[in-house]
């Protein structure tokens, strides 16, 4: 129990400090996001999925008193190949499988941040992904860089009410 | 045979248009050469060895090549200007040059050391090779050269060494301004080892610092001058540059049955097999990285390579120490000082530094 209270502490003054440095340094220009094995570093692949939801509600939480006006973003990596692959996973258990081995990591934006925006114009909409909650919506990316032989993959989520925010429907 | 997927994967990589760089993991290629399909070893005037043979394929050409094809039924070979018979070692008509001894001798009676590609001149090969740049090196005969290393190997050496040398040049191998000087090492029964081709074939590959021998050669000369100088018969001349150095590739061996065997080129197809195994793949500078650190080939300061996850957002490294360096040199969190591993790490796997 007292482990497990040191953890959030810790995991809790971390998220403060990431957001404290995004807000004031406005370095989500540079894409600053704090990855879920900073958080807890014994986490497993397996866990990741799960854990970050935790993970992501923490830094919402925390955002609403440090960073009020940031967007909180999840995101996974997900494997990439030379073709176009599309949504190949029905829910967060066959999702598990697709991941990459970058743990997934959380992002502040503030609302009207154009790469964030193009990224969500630019992706599908997961209407039912089994596992999620109801109040976030999943966004799913794929796109190939010029001279690169894979295709990038991605799936974010965002808290329905931050959606709003962006004006994006 | 090579994996047709991964040659497949290798070419489609190739010819994406993009310039790019194809990286490979965990390849092996296995450059094999084909089977041998034909080929034969010969008495030293041409007669074929009984079952020293390999004759998976037919092939037309058998003594000295391409220059000559067997018939089947008379065993002659055919040769550009006229038949000849390796059973005698003789030419079936005369010499259309009317040079040699006899018009009727096959390779001026020396097969061992000379070839006669048409039938006309059992020299040419050897003119060819004088006048090529094998021969020491040289480009033109007509002009004189030096030769600064030249070494004759040998244990005890005769107070007459130099002039002797230079002296067997001259009468043998028609050098007229041949003259020796600086020969150091210790000989030994040199006149043996002058008409010993080996022997002298290998002391031209030797070094010896301080040698020099001159020699001056008019390339209009040389043929007449091989013809006087003795070549048929051996000695330092003709023999001297050794069947191992000739144009022609041959080898002399003696067979434990005591004949002289001229072995042939043997036939070998010109295609080889590239064996290919292994998974070829056009990597990302990321997964590169992150290939490196499971391989245990990468500092343990940089912890992981992530791609981007947002549009616009730049392939980075995680360091241990909670800093993210992009693949442009920018930093995307934190910001420090690369040590000079990390350093040489990242910059050999595309990423610019700050």
């Amino acid at each position: 129990m007292e482990t497990t209270l040191t953890k959030n502490k810790f995991m809790n003054a971390l998220l403060k400090e990431w957001l404290n440095r995004v807000a004031t340094k406005k370095s989500w220009n540079s894409f600053d996001d704090i990855h879920i094995d900073q958080l807890d570093k014994t986490i497993k692949k397996s866990e990741w999925i799960k854990k970050g939801f935790v993970f992501f509600e923490e830094a919402i939480n925390c955002g609403k008193k440090v960073a009020p006006d940031l967007l909180i973003v999840l995101a996974f990596s997900l494997k990439g190949f030379s073709k176009y692959k599309g949504i190949n996973f029905k829910g967060m258990e066959m999702m598990i499988k697709e991941l990459e081995d970058s743990p997934p990591s959380i992002y502040a934006f503030p609302k009207d941040f154009k790469f964030f925006k193009l990224t969500i114009q630019h992706s599908l909409i997961i209407q039912k992904l089994e596992g999620t909650p109801n109040d976030i919506t999943a966004f799913y990316h794929e796109f190939i860089n010029d001279g690169e032989d894979q295709y990038r993959r991605s799936i974010l989520f965002i808290k329905n009410n931050d959606l709003k925010k962006t004006g994006i429907k | 045979m090579a994996e047709e997927n991964s040659l497949r994967c290798f070419r489609t990589a190739v010819n994406s248009g993009t310039p790019m760089e194809v990286y490979f993991d965990d390849l092996t290629i296995n450059h094999k050469r084909s089977p041998v399909v034909a080929g034969s070893d010969f008495y030293p005037f041409g007669m074929p060895m009984e079952n020293r043979s390999i004759t998976r394929e037919s092939y037309r050409y058998g003594y000295q090549g391409q220059y000559s094809a067997m018939d089947s039924v008379t065993k002659w070979n055919a040769f550009e200007l006229r038949m000849y018979d390796p059973s005698i070692g003789r030419w079936l008509s005369p010499d259309p040059y009317g040079i040699g001894d006899s018009p009727y001798i096959g390779m001026a009676n020396n097969p061992v050391s000379l070839s006669d590609p048409d039938g006309g001149c059992p020299w040419c090969d050897l003119l060819d090779f004088l006048n090529s740049d094998e021969v020491f090196g040289v480009t033109h005969w007509n002009t004189p050269i030096t030769l600064n290393e030249v070494v004759v190997t040998a244990t005890q050496m005769p107070s007459n060494t130099e002039s002797l040398f230079a002296s067997e040049l001259r009468q043998l191998n028609g050098f007229k301004n041949a003259a020796i000087s600086g020969i150091t090492s210790s000989l030994t029964d040199l006149n043996k080892s002058l008409n010993n081709t080996a022997y002298f074939a290998n002391a031209v590959n030797h070094t010896l610092t301080g040698g020099a021998i001159e020699l001056q050669m008019p390339q209009n000369n040389i043929q007449q001058q091989m013809q006087t100088a003795g070549l048929v018969a051996g000695g330092l001349g003709l023999r001297g540059m050794g069947p191992g150095s000739m144009t022609i590739p041959r080898s002399v061996a003696v067979t434990p049955s005591g004949p002289i065997a001229i072995t042939q080129p043997i036939v070998v197809p010109v295609t080889t097999v590239l064996d290919v195994h292994g998974t070829v793949s056009a990597k990302s500078p990321v997964n590169r990285v992150n290939s490196a650190i499971r391989k245990g080939q990468a500092p343990k300061t940089i912890e992981r390579a992530d791609t981007g996850k947002i549009l616009g957002e730049k392939d980075h490294v995680h360091f241990t120490d909670d800093n993210a360096l992009n693949i442009d040199g920018t930093w995307k969190h934190g910001g420090r000082i690369l040590t000079n591993a990390e350093k040489t790490f990242l910059s050999a796997h595309g990423w610019r530094l700050p």
